[in-house]
């Protein structure tokens, strides 16, 4: 996992390397175009090519490096000392690097240095656009990390709030119940206590184990269908239809329980008498689809946008599912009586061995 | 004192009621609801001192069951596990409240304060205040009617009309039947839908979806025709207002 991003810079290494002998190359057969017509001298343009890119390059880079520790770029003026202070490296490098090159060639002799003065004015403006070129491109790619950063820092913590979210009533109901059950029925309070605590548990280790199979998941969530029957023995039913095949698909965890939950919230907290809730899981061709349905009011509105909202249970689910899986590829429906989702079947075999113990160990 | 228990998760209420038993104090437990719509016949019928009223519950919440309590009503200790809402206006109300997992030592304390304020006569302030709030702010979910000596709680969508005779208010029930209720007509007109709701006369407030035709009657007034065949006179000056509706429609 943590390849990528080192494969990538190397990657990138190699594209500015390469770009800067082609640059070089090009600056040298400028200075010493004339140099070959009497002579060819083959390795010339190379030799100084790799020589001038270093040089500026690694000055370039060197300079930036410096300036970004003393000048933070917050502002467009401190953008514009970046700017000029970079070109005036280069410039004040290229004319070094053009006492270098004169030098050598007459050591070499290679030609005379009055010759090569000539070509200094368009050697001089490729020096220049190629030092813009590294600088916005270097810039740029600095600009896209820092986006992605951030972007990535927002999961987190949205899935740090998720984490977060135990829902206080949920859990001063539960812990009143638990109270209850100390009087009368002990055995019944220490079960309620240790899934309260393996529920918590799970929550908290969501963030470290982003994805999870549907049969971890499941366990977790079974654990909070346990604690609510035990608030309401009378009055929820909840039925689980996921065949054992499809147990080992993979899925981001912390999927079920907020579906289930929203399925209790909506249902037994809305109907006076009975009601059902029902999981199910099928699987049709590649796709995996998720079914939690209730028979409560169900939603006040089938407009999708008007039961999502930030933060939501739903909203969160949807968005880790599509993180895992793409945008395209995951869809959520909602139902008359509950939420459908569908997103590739990906059975987790090989990740089986590592986290399967993730509920029962815990 | 007589005390009754309204929440909606039973080990929620076997709790309470084991506290109760280890209080201090005569406490007779009436009786318990397992919802709202128990509750307010319960209260109405089984008149206890005190009410311990859980505020999450489904179809009647613990407000909703206050909007239905006509005076004299008894005192309440409001319970709730966690909400922000609730936990607002108890304290704006100055009410007595309890939070989940009761302590038996808040219990105790909440069973003082109510003997003290039993002397003084005041409890139901707090009450009252909260009740006028919400008759600002919060649409009514369901009527009180008087059914002989028993409470029937309804849909208000279920009432035809509502009829003010005198100082008493009738619904008259699209099934038939007609039944005192404890609100004024301004109390429902203020608190039902603006939408399904119009009056059409001093003394009368009907459910738009009742109605079947209006016709002129005499000098500017008319007469409004319901799917009963009931037929009910519209005041001259909101005449207007009930062809403008009816045009809407």
């Amino acid at each position: 996992m943590n390849h990528t991003p080192l494969r990538r810079h190397f990657r990138l290494l190699f594209a500015m390397v390469l770009l800067g002998c082609v640059l070089g190359s090009v600056v040298a057969w400028l200075e010493f175009g004339t140099l070959f017509k009497p002579g060819f001298v083959w390795w010339a343009p190379g030799f100084f090519g790799v020589l001038n890119t270093v040089a500026i390059w690694s000055s370039i880079l060197a300079m930036r490096r410096l300036l970004l520790r003393y000048v933070p770029l917050r502002s467009w003026w401190q953008v514009l000392i970046h700017t000029v202070v970079l070109l005036c490296t280069a410039v004040v490098i290229f004319l070094m690097i053009e006492g270098i090159d004169g030098t050598l060639c007459v050591w070499l002799d290679l030609g005379q240095p009055d010759q090569v003065d000539a070509m200094f004015g368009p050697a001089l403006v490729i020096v220049i656009l190629a030092t813009v070129v590294i600088g916005t491109l270097t810039y740029a790619f600095d600009f896209y990390r820092q986006l992605r950063d951030a972007q990535q820092s927002i999961l987190t913590a949205e899935l740090r709030a998720l984490r977060a979210q135990i829902n206080p009533h949920f859990l001063f109901n539960t812990l009143n119940s638990i109270a209850a059950l100390i009087r009368s029925r002990p055995a019944e309070a220490e079960g309620v206590t240790e899934k309260l605590a393996d529920l918590f548990r799970y929550t908290l280790r969501a963030s470290d184990h982003p994805t999870v199979t549907l049969a971890e998941d499941l366990d977790a969530t079974q654990l909070y269908i346990d604690i609510e029957q035990a608030r309401f023995p009378e009055r929820l039913h909840v039925s689980v239809e996921v065949p054992a095949e499809l147990r080992a698909a993979q899925v981001p965890s912390l999927l079920l329980q907020p579906l289930v939950e929203n399925a209790v919230k909506h249902g037994v907290a809305k109907t006076e008498g009975p009601c059902a809730v029902l999981v199910r899981a099928e699987r049709t061709g590649d796709t995996l689809c998720l079914q939690v349905r209730d028979t409560g009011p169900g939603f006040a509105s089938t407009d999708l946008d008007a039961v999502l909202c930030n933060g939501c249970g739903l909203t969160n689910v949807r968005d880790r599912l599509q993180l895992l899986f793409g945008k395209g590829n995951t869809h959520l429906l909602l139902l008359p009586d509950g939420v459908e989702l569908h997103f590739p079947y990906a059975p987790a075999e090989q990740r089986l061995s590592r986290s399967a113990s993730l509920v029962a160990a815990s | 004192m007589r005390v009754l228990l309204v929440d909606d998760e039973p080990l929620a209420r076997e709790r309470l009621r084991a506290m109760l038993a280890d209080s201090s104090g005569e406490i007779d437990i009436v009786g318990e609801a397992e919802n709202g719509r128990r509750a307010v016949p319960m209260i109405h019928t089984l008149k206890p001192d005190l009410v311990f009223l859980d505020i999450q519950m489904p179809g009647l919440n613990g407000f909703d069951v206050l909007d239905l309590l006509a005076p004299p009503r008894p005192h309440i200790i409001f319970v709730t596990a966690y909400d922000e809402y609730a936990l607002r206006a108890f304290e704006v109300h100055a009410l007595d409240y309890l939070t989940k997992p009761i302590t038996q030592e808040r219990l105790d304390t909440a069973l003082r304060h109510f003997a003290n304020h039993m002397a003084l006569h005041d409890a139901g302030r707090g009450l009252d205040a909260l009740r006028a709030e919400r008759a600002a702010t919060e649409p009514l979910k369901r009527l009180t009617l008087h059914t002989g000596r028993r409470l029937r709680i309804v849909d208000p969508a279920e009432v035809r009309y509502f009829e003010a005779n005198e100082k008493v208010v009738f619904a008259h029930l699209r099934t038939g039947g007609k039944h005192i209720i404890d609100f004024t007509l301004q109390e429902l007109e203020s608190r039902l839908d603006p939408a399904g709701w119009m009056r059409i006369h001093r003394a009368y407030l009907i459910n738009i979806d009742a109605i079947r035709e209006l016709t002129p009657w005499f000098s500017g007034t008319y007469q409004l025709t319901l799917d009963d065949k009931t037929v009910l006179p519209v005041a001259r000056r909101r005449a207007k207002d009930v062809k403008a509706m009816l045009r809407g429609v």
